[in-house]
């Protein structure tokens, strides 16, 4: 009925036509449209000729002036069943009509509510959409969760591996302690009747130990 | 493959090409019948030989099978009780866990950094006395 009466198009021009719109020139000049206002709370918008109302995602099939074949509280798979079950039947009964009688009105209702059967499954159909996205969000996110969590274990276990690298090279220092105590003492037997080189002897084990309390230190 | 949800609308679809084509490709080959008590004299019409197939019993299978396929996918379906509220409350619950666990992971980062600062403060420390303890050996050899 709209579209015979406003003729609108029912698919969106090229984009050639809307890129054509923002070419530097028209925005450096501020020519180019901008995009339009988010409709308000209840407003309704038409789109290729169809209206929408921003409330229910998916129009119900009463505002798309089509007869309800299920009730309003219902098992949706028990009703997808009912239609099923029904179009086998509605195509037999059509083709009773065409054996008997292929010229009489009832043939055309038999087509009509074949079809309407078909408007009502798919629209069940499609009125699990929504929930199928909302279902794809919810795994996308888990899946997330768990890799975080897989992230920060392995990263744990590295940091855990890592210490324990730390401490055992840590143990493994006071071997090079009774080493440079053996050095120390050939150092000592070596310049023994030089008097004037007592205070540099002590300079070596002074620095290890330097070196062995900073090291601590940043350990701990 | 895709979902179930198109592959069920697809099959509905499909279920409505077999209708369409049953009863035009039935109508297509069928042979023409006579009429009772209203036999010609003359020659007989030369009736055409019938056709190799049984289309009414292919098309027959075809849509039955279709049927099924579609009572299949229909029972593969979501229950209702994953209603929209549920959906939205583990939307929420799955949001602040999924924060929470990026929580634990910047933790677990910087303790790594912490970490890492330490050991190449260690390593700086390790070198400068060894650089410490060469000069030391130079000046005793001098």
């Amino acid at each position: 009925m709209s579209n015979q009466e406003t003729q609108v198009s029912s698919l969106p021009m090229p984009p050639e036509r809307y890129i054509a719109n923002y070419t530097d020139e028209n925005i450096r000049r501020n020519r180019a449209p901008r995009p339009p206002p988010p409709p308000a709370q209840h407003e309704v918008y038409s789109m290729f000729g169809i209206q929408y109302n921003n409330d229910e995602m998916i129009r119900s099939l009463e505002s798309q002036n089509i007869k309800r074949l299920i009730p309003i509280h219902f098992d949706r798979r028990k009703e997808l069943k009912k239609l099923n079950h029904s179009l086998l039947v509605n195509f037999l009964d059509l083709i009773d009509f065409l054996i008997l009688n292929p010229d009489s009105p009832r043939r055309t209702e038999k087509i009509d509510d074949i079809s309407l059967l078909f408007v009502n499954m798919h629209h069940l159909l499609n009125e699990f959409r929504p929930h199928q996205a909302r279902e794809t969000l919810r795994v996308m996110m888990e899946m997330q969760k768990r890799q975080r969590v897989e992230t920060a274990a392995r990263f744990q276990k590295h940091l855990e591996r890592v210490r324990e690298i730390v401490n055992t090279a840590f143990s493994a220092l006071p071997v090079l302690d009774d080493d440079d105590d053996s050095g120390g003492a050939k150092i000592k037997t070596e310049v023994d009747p030089l008097e004037a080189n007592a205070a540099a002897k002590n300079d070596p084990s002074y620095q290890h130990d330097r070196m062995l309390c900073k090291l601590v230190d940043a350990i701990e | 493959m895709a979902d179930r949800l198109t592959q069920l609308q697809d099959t509905v679809n499909q279920q409505a090409e077999h209708f369409c084509n049953a009863i035009g490709v039935i109508q297509q080959t069928s042979l023409p019948s006579k009429f009772v008590n209203f036999e010609r004299i003359g020659p007989q019409t030369p009736i055409p030989c019938p056709p190799q197939e049984d289309y009414a019993q292919l098309f027959a299978q075809l849509i039955a099978r279709c049927a099924k396929d579609i009572d299949t996918l229909i029972e593969s379906l979501p229950n209702e009780d994953s209603s929209i509220e549920l959906q939205n409350s583990s939307l929420k619950r799955l949001e602040i866990e999924n924060q929470g666990t990026a929580r634990d992971l910047e933790e677990v980062v910087q303790k790594g950094e912490l970490l890492l600062e330490k050991m190449q403060y260690s390593l700086e420390c390790i070198a400068q006395a060894q650089l410490d303890m060469q000069i030391t050996l130079k000046h005793d050899l001098q």
